[in-house]
């Protein structure tokens, strides 16, 4: 007699509780499959790097250092009283309380649709099993039908200078303290870097950004920085572009286009990126091989075998947790037999000041593809909204393609740029011709009129020029347009 | 990488095994899952397959030691495979040259205009949105859209790519004017499909149809309720009843407390009774199986089966719940049903379904009298089972519903 495996046996395995894993195995759940999922540290862990140290503590962070800041800054308004004073301390307090009331509400979901979720840390054993490594040195194996990968990705170290935990810290670390520093230096004026580099110098750090490239948010357009640019000089951050930080031993060296020089700082904050966590997953025992990069290649229907998908961050992309979110349906979808593909816009979103958000093709992308494209873009200048909230930096640009008339792209800069957002990935996602949003209501006085009014200024300039037959603008600055009265 | 093997908990309260042979030595190789050691528990010598495979290098004790659950068997050094070890079957990855970033075909610019929603439906039907006219404003794709080009390409012949053979089922049973759904089996129903159709093409059915008078069990039903605490007279019903008197019979009749090997087409005749109980849920049929039925009292019975019932309709069955059925009970009189033909649970020999009873005339020596009467289907797999075991085994639980007192006799 053979008593079967001696393995737990799982009908759909998830490996990873952040915002991919547990959309994934919800969704699973909901399709009918018996879902196990396996998370470090069980389910206090479970949101994931979202939710205990990236996107719910950055916006934490960055919320309470833009009411400090905009404390000071009211003198305008006829608002005056002394700068206010942050107790770090406190704020980690009232945060993890937050944190911790989050993730038990994703335990709630998992339990209700019966997902079990095991703490411990799985590899590949082969295509159809995993170890399990629990806490007190237990192991157990899981054989599944399907699994879906979703380890998500760790902070990377500047080259030769790695994390310390005391100096050279990681963006967890850094949302970790409980003592803000005198001076801060951000290596990686990506958007890890801008917001928490924007929301230290609200906070009163004496901050300077160091970005190898020739500016700020590189991977952004390089029509929409500017505005975040003026905002940095304002806040009083220093940033210098075409540098690196050499080392940081004995103070902090950085190699500038001027030469090596000494700049003060306290802390370093290392942000310059994220790498998939996939190198302890034994992938090659699931006959996956990785990209060099270390994520690892899918189809459209996020699968990297018949039954193997992975999402979110270790497949390559921007590291978004709505995109992981996203992929986590389909993967589900697809491994349950639902012929399904990821076809969505993945808007991004920077929490800079003004914030950024960019959904759909940019300028760049539309020429590369060869399209015929009309763009307008309207400056926030011209916002009642924006005008009452003592910021009027910023524009709302739009693309649409002259041919069919779709809507293909909106790139915003301003206050709530990221709950702007996804009116115009809707728009797209739609398909929606420009005069769709134009004759779409939108309440005044709100920020977002600023969409309607660009959608309406994309129809005059499409009429326009098919009337007149003129070229293509080809600019990609922004310039203002008002709309019709 | 070092791997320790440890004792599991291979059940039935077990909390240690003696080794009896070990089937590999110190330095040999192994693959995943190939047994290395056979054990003794109290009930049967089990083999144990190692779960990584790779080289031993320890094993727990020579022949006759005992080993405890938890503690260690084997130790196997993974990762130094060589060529003795049969690879894993090559999965290749999909042919994946650009990493996917966003599925081209099916951009904002180049894909047909329609919504999430209806861009979802086609590729769910396979159906190409480039190919269907939209027939909303500005030549939008709509759902209808899609649901209008899966009729017509049902309806199209010889179109001479793969969706026209992948269709030319459903063109016998589709009318011209379009299908009114079509979805996927999945979850359970895939689960029951599955099932149903390997009993049905492997299992040749044979059936036994029986009409009983219901009098006596309608009798200890509602003797059981009066005696039962309130609190369990709710869970009395007959499928507790019932569930005893066959667990009785299938004492008397070993033969058909049976499953088959599907492999050695063994017939496994077994000690103790697993009965499956077939219970309607949403999500669709499940068998919980209460075990050692014919150990238990009827109350007893009935609070399991309520508890099974209850864990059913919240999916919270645990696995074992499921597994260990022998026979199979099915109560078609709940669905309203007096008879049918029911199909074997797969890899049982038996199954019986009893239907709504109901009052009868019935001939009674010289007068036609109106009786409560309950029908009852039996079917048995023809492999094992011959009409002769079947009757005998469908007469001993008639007798006991007639006469309840008779389960006296088994009494001990």
């Amino acid at each position: 007699m053979v008593v079967g495996e001696l393995a737990d046996q799982a009908d759909l395995l998830v490996i990873g509780g952040g915002p991919g894993g547990y959309s994934a195995a919800l969704s699973a759940a909901q399709l009918g499959r018996s879902v196990t999922l396996i998370q470090r540290g069980g389910s206090p862990a479970l949101g994931g790097t979202c939710l205990h140290v990236g996107c719910i503590p950055s916006k934490a962070l960055i919320e309470v250092a833009a009411r400090r800041n905009s404390a000071l800054e009211a003198a305008p308004f006829g608002l005056t009283g002394g700068p206010l004073t942050l107790d770090l301390a406190a704020f980690q307090k009232w945060q993890s309380g937050m944190i911790g009331t989050l993730a038990s509400g994703i335990a709630g979901l998992l339990r209700e649709r019966g997902i079990t979720v095991l703490d411990g840390t799985a590899r590949f054993i082969n295509p159809h099993k995993v170890i399990v490594e629990e806490p007190d040195d237990r192991v157990r194996y899981i054989q599944f039908t399907d699994v879906i990968i979703a380890t998500g990705s760790v902070p990377m170290a500047v080259p030769g200078i790695p994390f310390d935990g005391e100096i050279i810290l990681s963006s967890t670390e850094l949302l970790a303290l409980t003592d803000l520093p005198r001076s801060l230096v951000v290596v990686g004026a990506g958007y890890i870097g801008i917001e928490l580099g924007t929301a230290m110098a609200k906070l009163g750090v004496d901050v300077t950004i160091v970005e190898a490239s020739e500016r700020i948010l590189p991977s952004c357009p390089a029509g929409v920085v500017a505005p975040v640019e003026s905002r940095l000089t304002a806040l009083g951050v220093t940033v210098l572009a075409h540098s690196t930080l050499r080392q940081a031993q004995n103070g902090l060296t950085v190699t500038t286009p001027a030469g090596e020089r000494k700049i003060p700082g306290d802390l370093v904050l290392a942000a310059v990126g994220r790498e998939p966590c996939t190198s302890d997953l034994g992938l090659d025992r699931a006959g996956l091989t990785v990209l060099p990069s270390g994520h690892i290649p899918v189809d459209s229907s996020m699968r990297a075998s018949e039954h193997i998908a992975a999402i979110g961050d270790v497949v390559q992309g921007p590291a978004l947790a709505h995109r992981a979110s996203a992929h986590a349906e389909v993967a589900a979808r697809s491994l349950s037999g639902i012929p399904s593909v990821f076809d969505s816009v993945v808007p991004v979103v920077v929490f800079s000041d003004p914030e950024i958000a960019i959904v759909g093709m940019t300028d760049d992308e539309v020429k590369g593809a060869g399209i015929s494209a009309v763009t307008a873009t309207f400056s926030m200048r011209a916002s009642g909204r924006s005008a009452t909230l003592g910021r009027q930096e910023g524009f709302v640009r739009a693309l649409a393609s002259r041919d069919d008339d779709r809507m293909l792209g909106v790139q915003i800069v301003a206050p709530h740029a990221s709950e702007l957002a996804s009116e115009a990935a809707l728009a797209i996602e739609m398909r929606t011709s420009p005069l769709d949003v134009a004759l779409t209501v939108h309440p005044h006085p709100t920020v977002s009129e600023s969409v309607s009014d660009v959608a309406k200024a994309l129809m005059q300039r499409a009429s326009n020029r098919a009337n007149a037959n003129h070229p293509v603008h080809k600019s990609g600055r922004p310039s203002s347009i008002r709309s019709a009265p | 990488m070092r791997h320790e093997f440890r004792l599991p908990d291979i059940g039935e309260g077990l909390k240690s095994a003696e080794v009896v042979e070990w089937l590999v030595a110190v330095g040999e190789i192994v693959n995943d899952d190939q047994p290395i050691v056979v054990v003794q528990t109290d009930k049967a010598d089990v083999e144990l397959p190692i779960p990584v495979g790779g080289t031993i290098t320890r094993l727990a004790g020579g022949v006759g030691t005992v080993i405890d659950v938890g503690s260690m068997v084997a130790e196997v050094e993974a990762g130094d495979r060589n060529e003795q070890i049969i690879p894993e079957p090559e999965r290749p990855a999909p042919a994946v040259t650009e990493p996917h970033v966003q599925n081209p075909s099916n951009s904002p610019v180049t894909a047909p205009r329609a919504a999430p929603a209806v861009r979802r439906r086609a590729t769910e039907l396979g159906v190409d949105l480039a190919s269907i006219t939209g027939t909303g404003p500005g030549g939008r794709v709509v759902g209808q859209d899609v649901e209008r080009a899966v009729a017509s390409l049902s309806g199209a012949e010889g179109e001479p790519n793969g969706r026209a053979a992948a269709t030319d089922q459903s063109t016998l049973i589709t009318p011209a004017e379009g299908v009114a759904g079509r979805y996927p089996m999945r979850g359970r129903r895939r689960e029951t499909s599955r099932r149903m159709k390997q009993a049905w093409q492997e299992i040749p059915h044979m059936a036994d149809f029986r009409e009983t008078d219901a009098r006596g069990l309608i009798a200890l039903r509602d003797l059981l309720r009066r005696e039962a605490p309130p609190a369990d007279a709710g869970s009395i019903t007959y499928v507790p009843i019932l569930a005893k008197i066959v667990a009785v019979a299938l004492m008397a009749h070993r033969v058909v407390n049976a499953t088959v090997d599907p492999h050695t087409e063994d017939v496994i005749v077994h000690e103790h009774v697993g009965l499956g109980i077939a219970t309607q849920t949403n999500d669709g049929l499940v068998v919980p199986v209460v075990k050692n039925a014919e150990m238990r009292s009827i109350p007893e019975i009935a609070r399991e089966v309520k508890a099974l019932g209850a864990a059913a309709d919240n999916r919270r069955l645990r696995p074992d719940a499921l597994s260990g059925g022998t026979f199979t009970l099915n109560n078609i009189g709940a669905l309203g049903a007096t008879r049918a033909f029911p199909i074997i649970r797969y890899p049982e020999v038996a199954l019986m379904a009893f239907g709504r009873i109901t009052p009868r005339p019935v001939v009674d020596g010289e007068d036609i009298v109106a009786r409560p009467m309950v029908d009852i289907t039996t079917v048995a797999d023809h492999r094992v089972l011959d009409g002769r075991e079947l009757t005998a085994f469908v007469d001993t639980v008639c007798a006991l519903i007639e006469n309840p007192m008779r389960l006296l006799i088994e009494l001990r």
